[in-house]
């Protein structure tokens, strides 16, 4: 079935995006839910929030999404009245609820209807509720949508003044209310009469509609406002408003008119039963009780959460959402910017070195300078206008880790630290997908089950710790377990008997380098297949993922303790910094958060070790490679060459390697461009940038190039070195 | 042609290789450009000259004279980059010379099942006939999206046989 929305496509496409962020929410709230038991401030905030996405579902149209939470709404009630208690089996039923509710949101973008079944499911949370009050919320729910027809007018007001108001509603103008009413805003009845002395009572009554138009929506006026507009019209107006504004605001705005004689502001209640429309006079207490449909939360409550949300509007008028493909091409026109830039740079010291033009050469550089500044800055704006909380992707684990826990019978404390840490967003999507594998990892195989933990002297409950923070030009996040750790000798057999090393290399391996077989491909150590993890699929396609985005990952583990994955990612990924090196007569980037430092050596520094080119830094064991000869590039330098060679120490962490370059160029902003599907990856190639003369250089990849060099080899030296 | 009009047409940007004619469908072709410096990938394949920079843009190219397995060309005047899209890539092909662009009635192409099955008639979407010449239509589609280093050397042959 197609779903057709009563809203335009930007309406939805906020709707949807304000649904995932409460459905997000809720999803949290419940999991601590879960965890901290009945906390008052916790339920009200998770009522706030099922209120607020009812609100809006029901603004937009989405019935079904509307009744779904309107039921949970009704269950998050009783717990806050203390009727509930939260049980596993009612967290359960919360979260199979906003399941549904995904699914439901995301009918929004298919705009076809999905299989869930809302009838069931708020049948299930009704009888939840228990049985009396099920009852009544289904007659109530059923109730919303027969309105229509005669109308009787009934007024239970103490103001003296008040006298009946009654219009005749039709249909739409009844659903207009009751879909306000979702919203949590009210209906008003209001009558206001004009002094008899006044000489044009039809312009003060249309002041009075004009002013009350902008506290929320009329639904009704008698007389019609055409008709006041003409004159037609006598000494009083009544009207239908639909507000989230209180009553005594609505006074104040009427009050401000002058020349009226008498006015009431009546709350309007479409009745319950069919065919029948009540007024009644606002009587807070009582009356708030009474229908649930329009907000439980009573009269004080009320006003605060209606002025948080004014806040909340405030707040929302001062930032804009902006679409991320925007902020892609604007992001690429800033780099494109910072090429042209580059090039401005070469152009002005050009014509400074080859020319004598005094003046014109100064103020030209002037001006380079001038619109350099600006796209740095620019530059730096776009990139934060980019930057997200890394929030966005650790929100989603809480969820995921106890599910996963469940299924796999552990008991797990999760910790999520440093969650607003910000992070480019074209990070963030991709670091998604290898967390949850680690994750995954860590609760498959790093924690163990509560009786192993038990014997093993370790509490019950085992902990992983996600952490995200700030390091130099780096984002770090760290998964760290206190599970039972990884065996390197474990990894080294499994590694011999899928025979991915050899005997004399297994022996010759320290357990940093044991650590990083996990991360070869076809490396599973999970003994079982397991639902959750070792598919076969594994740590390789983690660190290929991380990789894809220039970032690392490196595991310390200790057997028994637990293990812990260090992730280090780059803030941006479309501008770097990168050093320009000559190949021959090609131009390379190297992206400089990958280069240690450089080094000029002569020939003779060189030590051949298995085959393979070192040198020795500093007392450790340095590997080179030759870029050109890898590159196949002609032209490279020869050995003999008197002044001495170029080498970059790339690295991270501890590993490290020197590439032989040709020359060194520059340091220089650089962005980098992808190849293209049609290249697909290229080893030891991750892009290409333009550089200022237009020309295109290849910009290196620093780890498939360290990739090259073999863990093996590297042992072996260690070994020979020592001996 | 013009004598008898056809309503089913298709029309075709025609470039020289080696000896061959070779059609291509013109809603595939962004632009031909000059030859230019190209920057050399290491590890790609043979017939991958490289990449250029095309207005900000980074593409590659391919050479499709090693991609038929053709000997090397001199460059010359007349060389050019023919640059499409195909499938949401974007990629230049260098080839000998562009000749023309042509109307070629759907009528006067010999599908390539009536071909002989050999190598590259996988790459092929038909011959067409034009006159006395023959013009050799690529599939784009798959001659660029597959990888696979097949040389093409035998459609000198196949023409023959259309």
């Amino acid at each position: 079935m197609d779903l057709v929305f009563d809203a335009s496509p930007e309406d939805i496409k906020l709707f949807i995006q304000e649904a995932e962020e409460l459905i997000q929410q809720l999803d949290e709230d419940v999991l601590r839910l879960e965890k901290e038991g009945q906390n008052p401030e916790l339920i009200q905030e998770i009522f706030r929030a099922a209120h607020t996405l009812k609100g809006s579902s029901g603004m937009l149209g989405h019935e079904r999404m509307a009744e779904l939470t309107h039921a949970m709404e009704t269950l998050f009630d009783k717990l806050r009245k203390g009727e509930l208690t939260v049980t596993t089996e009612l967290i359960d039923l919360f979260l199979d609820c906003l399941d549904a509710l995904k699914t439901l949101k995301d009918e929004c973008i298919t705009l076809k209807a999905s299989d869930i079944d809302v009838k069931t499911l708020s049948g299930q949370i009704l009888a939840f509720a228990g049985g009396k009050d099920a009852a009544r919320q289904s007659e109530a729910s059923s109730s919303q949508k027969v309105m229509s027809g005669g109308v009787k007018a009934e007024n239970v007001g103490n103001k003296p003044e008040a006298n009946g108001v009654a219009l005749a509603l039709d249909a739409e103008e009844i659903d207009k209310i009751n879909r306000a009413e979702i919203t949590g805003s009210q209906a008003f009845a209001i009558k206001v009469t004009v002094s008899q002395d006044c000489a044009m009572p039809s312009v003060r009554l249309y002041q009075v509609a004009e002013e009350l138009q902008a506290l929320g929506q009329i639904v009704k006026t008698e007389p019609a406002i055409e008709a006041i507009e003409n004159g037609e019209c006598g000494s009083d107006i009544e009207l239908i408003l639909v507000s989230a504004e209180d009553q005594s605001s609505i006074e104040g705005v009427i009050k401000a008119v002058s020349e009226l004689s008498s006015y009431t502001v009546q709350l309007y209640k479409v009745s319950d039963e069919p065919g029948q429309v009540e007024v009644c006079g606002l009587e807070p207490g009582a009356q708030a009780v009474e229908d649930e449909r329009i907000e439980d939360l009573g009269p004080e409550a009320r006003g605060k959460s209606q002025q948080e949300l004014n806040q909340m509007r405030a707040a929302a008028m001062k930032t804009v959402r902006v679409d991320v493909e925007r902020l892609d091409h604007l992001m690429n026109l800033v780099g494109e910017l910072v090429i042209g830039k580059t090039r401005l740079l070469q152009i002005g010291s050009e014509l400074a070195d080859n020319y004598h033009l005094g003046d014109i050469s100064g103020s030209l550089n002037e001006v380079t300078a001038q619109i350099g500044q600006i796209t740095n800055e620019l530059q730096e704006e776009v990139m934060r206008a980019r930057m997200l909380p890394i929030e966005q992707v650790f929100n989603k684990f809480p969820r995921l880790v106890r599910d996963l826990a469940r299924s796999a019978g552990k008991q797990i404390n999760f910790v999520v630290e440093g969650k607003e840490t910000e992070i480019d967003r074209s990070v963030l999507e991709e670091i998604g997908d290898p967390l949850i594998h680690i994750l995954r990892n860590a609760i498959d195989h790093g924690i163990e089950t509560p009786e192993e933990r038990k014997k093993a002297g370790k509490p019950a409950e085992g902990s992983i710790h996600l952490a995200a923070r700030h390091e130099e030009n780096h984002i770090v996040v760290e998964v760290s377990d206190d599970g039972r750790g990884i065996d390197p000798q474990k990894l080294k057999d499994k590694a011999l008997a899928k025979g991915l090393i050899t005997p004399d290399s297994a022996e010759k391996m320290s357990d940093r380098d044991a650590y990083e077989l996990i991360f070869l491909s076809g490396f599973s150590t999970a003994e079982k297949v397991s639902e959750i993890s070792g598919r076969g699929v594994g740590m390789d396609v983690v660190r290929t993922n991380i990789k894809k985005i220039n970032g690392s990952v490196g595991i310390e583990s200790e057997v028994g303790k637990g293990t812990k994955f260090i992730i280090k990612l780059p803030l941006t990924l479309v501008i770097v910094d990168a050093l320009i090196v000559v190949l021959g007569k090609k131009l390379y980037a190297i992206p400089l958060s990958m280069v240690k430092e450089v080094l000029r050596l002569e020939p003779g520094d060189i030590k051949m070790v298995d085959k393979l080119e070192t040198i020795l830094l500093r007392g450790s064991v340095l590997p080179l490679l030759r870029l050109s000869e890898l590159f196949g590039q002609g032209g490279a330098t020869e050995r003999g060459n008197s002044s001495g060679l170029h080498v970059v120490v790339v690295g991270y962490g501890e590993t490290k390697v020197g590439l032989i370059v040709d020359h060194l160029v520059s340091k220089m902003e650089i962005m980098i461009k992808a190849l293209g599907d049609y290249l697909g990856d290229i080893d030891g190639i991750s892009g290409a940038t333009i550089l200022g003369d237009g020309k295109v250089a290849l910009v290196v990849d620093p780890i498939a190039l360290i990739a090259k060099v073999d863990t093996q080899a590297l042992a072996s030296q260690i070994t020979e070195f020592a001996a | 042609m013009g004598e008898e009009q056809t309503f089913e047409q298709e029309q075709l940007v025609v470039f020289e290789v080696g000896d061959e004619s070779f059609g291509i469908d013109i809603s595939l072709v962004q632009e031909i450009i000059r030859m230019q410096p190209i920057t050399e990938v290491p590890k790609a394949p043979m017939y991958v000259k490289g990449v250029i920079n095309l207005r900000g843009k980074v593409i590659p190219i391919i050479d499709l004279r090693e991609r038929f397995g053709f000997i090397t060309g001199e460059e010359t005047k007349a060389t050019r980059i023919v640059v499409v899209n195909v499938l949401g890539n974007t990629v230049g092909m260098i080839v000998d010379a562009v000749s023309e662009v042509l109307r070629l009635p759907t009528d006067a192409i010999e599908p390539p099942s009536t071909i002989v099955e050999s190598i590259g008639s996988q790459y092929l979407k038909g011959i067409g006939k034009l006159e006395d010449r023959l013009i050799i239509l690529l599939d784009l589609d798959k001659l660029l999206m597959e990888m696979g280093a097949t040389p093409l050397n035998s459609f000198t042959e196949l023409s023959q046989v259309a």
